[in-house]
């Protein structure tokens, strides 16, 4: 004999074999039963889907989705951490064309000469030379010849910065009003990384600056504990973004002022960049203007439409 | 259709004695409850995170000619025959510039993804249901009769079995691919925390292109098995849902009583 068509699967299978009408009329109850509890389980789907599709956005994206985003942040930074390194490749595989991919924030005709990083939220600084009582009284100044012999001046389109949005804040931050050099002073690093862009593409970029770690070690004074949060902002407070305390001081997180061993174009964030190979793209700050320590967390730019706050490998 | 004809021949010297066992209509259960659920419950999983991974990779596409030969491509080196994906067919789809939204979708469900496929993998472990899919040693060849009998250029299929070799390759392989789905996302999706994996995928965008094109084979999947179980028809379609078929069988007891009927 030929083994049956179907093979018992479980035990109550050994039971009397159901046959003719009466398998008929088994086959009919089960088929409503499982119909039915299929379509009330379709229904239920489908009310999920409409539910998250039509929730109320929270800085962009449908609540749940945001809930979801901070949740899997959580478990990122609970479980998996940010202790590895990003690796790092030989410099001949460095692109040396680096592709621009964004320029909202960055000032076309700020006068670098009169750039300086603003710090505030290290209550440690007021002991330093560059202590002033209020970071925000400080003026940039901008060139508007430089608008003319700025090959790229039109790339910069309507989102190209203008600094008069600076008078828009009134609040006195005391802190400290650093120049290039202060930075240049701290311990130089090169660092050949894969920069990722959330968009999808990615580059093998050969970076130079300070890291952010030795910056802090520097003006942070004695003992000093610090607040949870570094946010950054251009000088135009059109960009800004906000990191986790750890993972601004993971150690490949630069203070960036070079870009394959020359000094920064204005359109890659001159004369000061942030670089963190442990994060997308859109954390990479061009033209830092401000940056606050803080136990707010800081605004972010893309986070405000939709994506991930955290963004983070 | 009767998977016992060679019992239902009956002995030609009984011939004008006896008429020959008709078979019968027998209830059997083909399917266990929990595949039939975590089956129907990957299928929408499935589906949203085709549809979100669509979102993102039309980021990616946006600015193509920013970087025309990486990753989502048919073609070598700097050479590239076809782009995923042309502009109309994101523009049909109501996919531009959805990207965050995209990105919303996918790493919220890949969660229950995620736990209904390992839920699916470690039932089919314990339970013993591995042992119908796992293809058997004729697979391959019973695989390729299948495949030309579908095509009609066969006329008889190989004998039916709960699984034939074609479907014990296809269930095996989609596993699979689930599971390679679940590792390359990971890679892409924390490629500094988890790098050992991304390395071993090949590194970020090798991981990127394994997991497109695994998306792609999925695609292909569910075409053909849409194709097939219309084709198998309405019988086999209700036993993913009930867990029962209904099959035309000469039973044992009524073999035995042929003799008696002289």
């Amino acid at each position: 004999m030929t083994e049956p068509y179907l093979k018992p699967i479980l035990p109550d299978d050994q039971e009397a074999l159901l046959t003719g009408d009466a398998a008929r009329a088994e086959m009919r109850r089960r088929s409503r039963r499982g119909f039915l509890t299929g379509g009330v389980a379709a229904a239920a789907a489908w009310g999920i889907w409409h539910t998250i599709r039509y929730s109320a956005p929270v800085d962009g994206l449908q609540r749940p989705l945001r809930d979801g985003l901070r949740f899997d942040s959580e478990v990122s930074r609970h479980v998996l951490g940010n202790k590895r390194l990003a690796p790092t490749f030989p410099v001949d595989k460095a692109v040396s064309d680096v592709r621009l991919n964004g320029n909202i924030g960055i000032d076309p005709v700020i006068k670098f000469d009169t750039w300086r990083l603003q710090v505030t939220g290290l209550n440690s600084a007021s002991s330093s030379p560059q202590y002033v009582s209020d970071v925000n009284t400080y003026k940039y100044s901008e060139d508007m010849a430089l608008m003319d012999q700025d090959p790229n001046a039109d790339a910069y389109g309507d989102t190209g910065g203008s600094l008069d949005s600076q008078d828009e804040e009134s609040v006195v931050e005391p802190g400290l009003l650093l120049t290039l050099d202060h930075i240049r002073a701290l311990p130089r690093v090169e660092m050949i990384t894969q920069l990722k862009c959330i968009e999808g593409w990615s580059e093998i970029v050969h970076w130079g600056g300070a890291r952010f770690s030795d910056f802090v070690a520097a003006y942070k004074g004695e003992a000093a504990a610090l607040p949870k949060y570094v946010g950054m902002q251009t000088p135009n407070r059109e960009y800004y973004i906000g990191l986790f305390k750890e993972d601004a001081l993971h150690p490949q997180t630069l203070l960036c002022y070079e870009m394959n061993g020359e000094p920064l174009s204005r359109d890659h964030g001159a004369p000061l960049r942030l670089v963190t190979p442990i994060k997308y793209g859109i954390k990479h700050l061009k033209q830092i203007g401000k940056i606050t320590f803080t136990d707010d967390k800081p605004a972010d730019y893309w986070a405000e439409n939709g994506y991930d706050w955290n963004a983070g490998h | 259709m009767s998977h016992n004809t060679d019992d239902a021949v009956p002995d030609p010297s009984l011939e004008s004695a006896a008429s020959p066992a008709e078979p019968v209509t027998v209830l059997r259960r083909k399917h266990r409850v929990a595949s039939r659920w975590m089956h129907w419950i990957n299928f929408p999983l499935l589906g949203i995170m085709i549809w979100s991974g669509l979102l993102i990779y039309w980021a990616d596409s946006d600015a193509a000619n920013l970087h025309p030969h990486q990753t989502y491509r048919i073609g070598l080196g700097s050479w590239t025959l076809f782009r995923f994906f042309p502009d109309g067919f994101y523009a049909k789809l109501n996919m531009p510039f959805r990207l965050a939204e995209g990105m919303g979708w996918h790493f919220f469900f890949m969660w229950f993804f995620m736990i209904n496929g390992v839920a699916y993998a470690l039932y089919t472990l314990i339970s013993g249901a591995w042992r119908e899919i796992i293809p058997s040693r004729h697979a391959l060849r019973d695989a390729w009769l299948v495949v030309l009998h579908d095509l009609h250029l066969r006329k008889d299929c190989p004998p039916a079995r709960k699984y034939n070799g074609a479907q014990q390759i296809a269930y095996t392989a989609i596993i699979l691919a689930g599971a390679g789905s679940l590792c390359t996302g990971l890679a892409i999706y924390k490629p500094v925390q988890l790098h050992a994996l991304t390395w071993l995928l090949g590194g970020y965008e090798c991981a990127r292109f394994l997991h497109f094109w695994l998306t792609i084979g999925f695609v292909l999947f569910f075409v053909i098995h849409i194709l097939q179980v219309v084709r198998a028809g309405w019988n086999n379609f209700r036993s993913m849902v009930t867990g029962y078929e209904l099959t035309e069988e000469i039973l044992p007891s009524q073999q035995k009583t042929e003799p008696d009927t002289l």
